[in-house]
């Protein structure tokens, strides 16, 4: 019984060779019945065998499933390289664009008066300030300067809005030292601090503003921010109330 | 099982894995890019009358480097205040090392509170920073600022060291 080659395709009898292929070498599995001697095995008729024209040249089974996936992915990788500096450099233009805060306007009011404050008019009045010096803590040429400041009560909250301080020591503004940073090592003085937050929320607040700026500083000014939001809460314009501070000498129980 | 023919078949699937990494890196590092612009987008300053002088080594610096004092005039139109530190500003030489010139500063890390000085929105603040330049790997006087906004900077101006 004769049976296919798996490498060259030709027939040949295994029982011959011990099941090699005696045209390419290539040992290939075949059924017991395939070894029965030659005589045992039925003869191929002539016509058959002499019908035998040369075996076409294998063909190697390679899938295309990965050629596919590879073009793919090469695809969607170039893709990515186009569309990505594209899209990041217009979403960078456009939305600077919209989010340009204007130059802000520019008001001032007296410590230890009240005034109006934020698109409600809320009032305001910006006390004493100390300057606490060094305390333990900060960092080298720098002091603690906290200003006493009290907000009345506003009837309705507003949404449209957000508040901010700074104090100008010279030239340089600093940002306040948010209460949930002194509550780390100054709880005390967390206590009695005032969060730039409590401008602009309704009930009636008091307490210290701190700030952290350079050792001798001269000249020091306290700026309330009104910044009006629009729909999507973006600033749309900045209101800067100055104060011009006289500052006197305070000490606290923590040093 | 025909082991001949399995050869091409797997260089074909390895290649397809590595078209799949590549793309995904991409993919990746596009949404990163989308995401700090959109971030960046947010910052939109300027800055005018910028000056450079020449200083001599501050008592935390290195003897290795040359030091000087950049000065400009920054206006802020963003959305947030500007903080004013080494991180926030690059020097960018035209030739050479690109990490030759880099804004430094005495930062006090034992200090529990430390000076951050800012620009609010819709103000403007002179700025003063101490530039420290590798002299070795610097190869133009001329050097580029930029506002670090992490999506390519926003640039600011250009210096030329005296």
């Amino acid at each position: 019984m004769k049976i296919l080659c798996s490498n060259c395709g030709l027939r040949y009898d295994p029982a011959v060779n011990n099941g090699i292929c005696p045209h390419c070498g290539r040992y290939n599995e075949a059924l017991p019945e395939a070894f029965v001697p030659e005589q045992a095995a039925p003869q191929p008729a002539l016509e058959e065998e002499e019908l035998w024209a040369p075996p076409a040249p294998v063909r190697r089974r390679t899938s295309r499933v990965p050629l596919v996936l590879l073009l793919l992915f090469l695809a969607v990788f170039a893709a990515e390289c186009v569309l990505f500096p594209l899209v990041t450099r217009a979403a960078k233009a456009g939305q600077a664009q919209a989010a340009y805060v204007p130059q802000a306007l520019v008001t001032s009011a007296a410590q230890n008066e009240a005034f109006a404050f934020g698109p409600a008019g809320r009032q305001v009045l910006v006390g004493q300030a100390q300057r606490l010096g060094s305390i333990r803590g900060t960092e080298e040429g720098a002091e603690v300067l906290r200003v006493w400041c009290e907000v009345d009560k506003e009837q309705d909250y507003r949404s449209d809005w957000a508040a901010d301080t700074f104090l100008q020591a010279g030239d340089i503004y600093y940002p306040a030292i948010q209460t949930y940073d002194l509550e780390q090592f100054y709880p005390e003085l967390a206590a009695e601090a005032l969060d730039p937050y409590a401008l602009k929320s309704t009930s009636m607040d008091e307490g210290w503003l701190y700030f952290l700026v350079p050792e001798g500083a001269a000249g020091h000014t306290l700026w309330l921010q009104c910044q009006t939001l629009d729909r999507d809460y973006n600033i749309s314009e900045a209101a800067m109330t100055g104060i011009d501070l006289t500052v006197t000498e305070g000490s606290v129980s923590v040093e | 099982m025909n082991r001949q023919n399995s050869r091409p078949g797997l260089l074909v699937w390895a290649l397809a894995a590595l078209a799949l990494a590549a793309a995904v890196a991409r993919f990746a590092a596009g949404m990163s890019g989308l995401d700090n612009a959109r971030y960046a987008s947010d910052w939109n300053v300027s800055a005018d009358q910028m000056s450079v002088q020449a200083i001599d080594t501050p008592e935390w610096g290195e003897t290795f480097y040359d030091y000087y004092l950049v000065s400009f005039r920054l206006t802020n139109h963003s959305q947030r205040p500007v903080d004013l530190d080494e991180y926030t500003f690059e020097a960018v030489p035209q030739k050479g090392d690109e990490w030759a010139a880099r804004f430094d500063s005495d930062w006090d890390s034992e200090a529990a509170y430390t000076l951050r000085p800012q620009v609010p929105q819709g103000c403007t603040a002179p700025v003063s920073m101490v530039l420290r330049v590798d002299p070795e790997e610097l190869g133009s006087k001329t050097l580029d600022v930029f506002f670090e906004d992490y999506a390519g900077g926003v640039p600011l101006g250009q210096i030329t060291l005296p």
